[in-house]
Formats: structure tokens, C-alpha cells, sequence
């Protein structure tokens, strides 16, 4: 039951963490610390808060689990919808880029080096799998921190049980 | 008020972990400076792996030698004072919950300096992003630190 309890509330925001890292420009959010990724660890650990039948103190461990959970399985369903939005619309940051640039009369530098590194990522051979390696690594971390501070916030006026 | 005891495996993987984390950031453009094929393929490596977690714009990064950081300077500055915070509770045995005031009024800074650079009141002044971005850093990795505090137990409330 706890199992099965972790394992949903590890889908649902692992879920949000991934549309929130993946789709354009909701992916943005990232750019205030990480926020979007940490929110998917902070929605699984009220979800899990909210499915107990009595408010219970939430002890470290679980904090860690739900947050580890919700970030790997959201690193499976970014890398998704990372290829799904690559097959329908291509490297949109690039073609974005590009279209920016053909209406500028001067191309300030750093617009041409992030161009040389979004044309370097692009050609990568191991695009996928070193995205699927930056998510498995990032994801958890970041909803790891977000299931944590939510503990701490959640645990605020409860009191230990033992 | 809840005082929280600090279980110091946590501190020491916390701050192993944030250190790693800064010395990522720092030492790519250095891996570009070096012109060495391998390590210039690695700093590219780095840069791609930091970017979910940052817009990497080099305008609004630190430089080193001509080749911006992995993160922009707000970044940088929250995870600074994540380390410096880890250091510090290292020393000390037990932490007290903030109230959330206080909590509002370390966050609001950043969350100013971000919503006026974004309505275009003034841009990118780098002192500003990086001392709000310190505040904040303080705000989250005190309620981090909370989080990994492994037995909690409320000695008293006010």
C-alpha cells in the first residue's frame, strides 16, 4: 500500500516535474532556480501527504524516496516528450535562434555562440542518451530538494510520533 | 519555534555534493581555455548538462577569461550561499525553523529583481542579481538543510 502510495505520487510529479522541464516555454520556469523540476518533487510529497488518512509527522526517508521516485521517473517521461516535441517541430531553440538572427542587422556574439553550441548539440551522436544521463542526474536532485523543503514546510506545526 | 537536530552525514553529503556541483560550473570555461580537444569536448558536456538548470546567457554570467560560467551569476550566487550556509551549520548542532515572514522576506528580493528586469526597469546589473540571488540561496538551502535534518523534535513553540 505505501508501495503503491509512493510509486503514484512519484508518477504525478514526475509527470509535472517533465512537462515542466520539457515544453517550450513552460520550460523557462527553470531558469528561477530550478523551480519547475523542484515542484514536481513538491507535488509528489503532498500528494502523498494528502492520500494518508491522518496528517502524520513525515519522517526524512520518505521525503528522500518520494523525491528521488518522482525525479527518475520524470527523467524517463522528459526525455518522451523531449523526442516527441524534436520529431514534430524540430530543434526549436535553434530554429528560433536562426529566425531571431535573420532579422538582425548586427549578430551580437554571444547570439553566435550560443548558435555554435545549439548547432554542436544538435549534431551530437549521442544526443539522446546523454539527455536521458543529464535528466537521471538533474531530476532527482532538483525534485529531491523540492520533496525536502516541503517536508520541511508540511512538518512545520506536526509533532514526531516515537 | 521547532529546533531541528542536524545530523551531520547529511551536512557533509550535502556540502561534498554542492562543491562538486561549483566546481562543475567554474571549471568548463577553464576547459576551454586550455584548448585541449578532449577537455574542450567535456566543457561542452558541462555546459549542456547545466543548461535545464539555467538560460546560460553570458551576458548575465561571470566571465573567466573571456568564457562565461556554466550558470548565470543569480545561479551561482544560490548555490555560494548554499555552500557557505552548509559550512556554517557544520559548526553548529541544531537549527531553528525561520518564520515564514522571514522566509517571504528572503525570497522577495530576487522575486522583485526578477519581475522588474522582466517589465524592463533596469537590466541586468549583475551586483543586484547576484546579492538577491545570495538572499535567496540563504532562504532555500536553510529549508534544505531542515529537510535533511534526520530527527526532528519541537522543544518548544512560541
Amino acid at each position: 500500500m505505501e508501495n503503491q502510495r509512493i510509486i503514484i505520487s512519484g508518477l504525478l510529479g514526475g509527470t509535472l516535474a517533465a512537462i515542466l522541464n520539457s515544453v517550450p516555454v513552460l520550460n523557462f520556469i527553470n531558469c528561477f532556480c530550478c523551480l519547475g523540476i523542484m515542484l514536481g518533487g513538491a507535488l509528489a510529497l503532498i500528494y502523498f501527504d494528502r492520500s494518508l488518512a491522518i496528517r502524520e509527522y513525515l519522517n526524512p526517508a520518505i521525503a528522500v524516496t518520494i523525491g528521488i521516485t518522482s525525479g527518475i521517473i520524470g527523467a524517463f517521461i522528459s526525455l518522451g516528450i523531449e523526442w516527441i516535441m524534436f520529431v514534430n517541430f524540430g530543434h526549436w531553440e535553434l530554429e528560433l535562434l536562426q529566425k531571431m538572427i535573420e532579422n538582425m542587422e548586427d549578430i551580437p556574439e554571444y547570439f553566435e555562440k550560443i548558435l555554435i553550441e545549439l548547432e554542436n548539440e544538435l549534431h551530437a551522436g549521442f544526443r539522446w542518451t546523454a539527455i536521458l544521463f543529464r535528466n537521471l542526474i538533474l531530476m532527482p536532485i532538483f525534485c529531491l530538494f523540492g520533496s525536502l523543503i516541503t517536508r520541511t514546510i508540511l512538518n512545520k506545526n506536526r509533532i514526531p510520533q516515537g | 519555534m521547532t529546533l531541528y537536530f542536524i545530523k551531520k552525514k547529511w551536512l557533509r553529503i550535502l556540502t561534498f555534493l554542492l562543491t562538486l556541483w561549483i566546481l562543475g560550473i567554474l571549471i568548463a570555461p577553464l576547459m576551454v581555455i586550455s584548448g585541449n580537444k578532449i577537455l574542450i569536448s567535456i566543457s561542452d558536456y558541462l555546459y549542456f548538462f547545466y543548461k535545464p538548470t539555467c538560460h546560460q546567457d553570458p551576458q548575465r554570467s561571470f566571465p573567466i577569461a573571456g568564457h562565461h560560467i556554466c550558470v548565470c551569476v543569480r545561479c551561482f550566487a544560490i548555490y555560494l550561499a548554499g555552500l557557505a550556509l552548509t559550512v556554517y551549520y557544520y559548526s553548529k548542532k541544531t537549527i531553528k525553523i525561520w518564520t515564514s515572514v522571514r522566509y517571504t522576506l528572503l525570497i522577495l528580493p530576487a522575486l522583485c529583481d526578477f519581475m522588474l528586469e522582466k517589465v524592463a526597469i533596469y537590466q541586468n546589473i549583475k551586483f543586484v542579481r547576484f546579492g538577491t540571488g545570495i538572499i535567496l540561496g540563504i532562504a532555500l538551502f536553510h529549508l534544505l538543510i531542515i529537510g535533511t535534518s534526520t530527527c526532528a523534535k519541537p522543544q518548544h513553540r512560541n
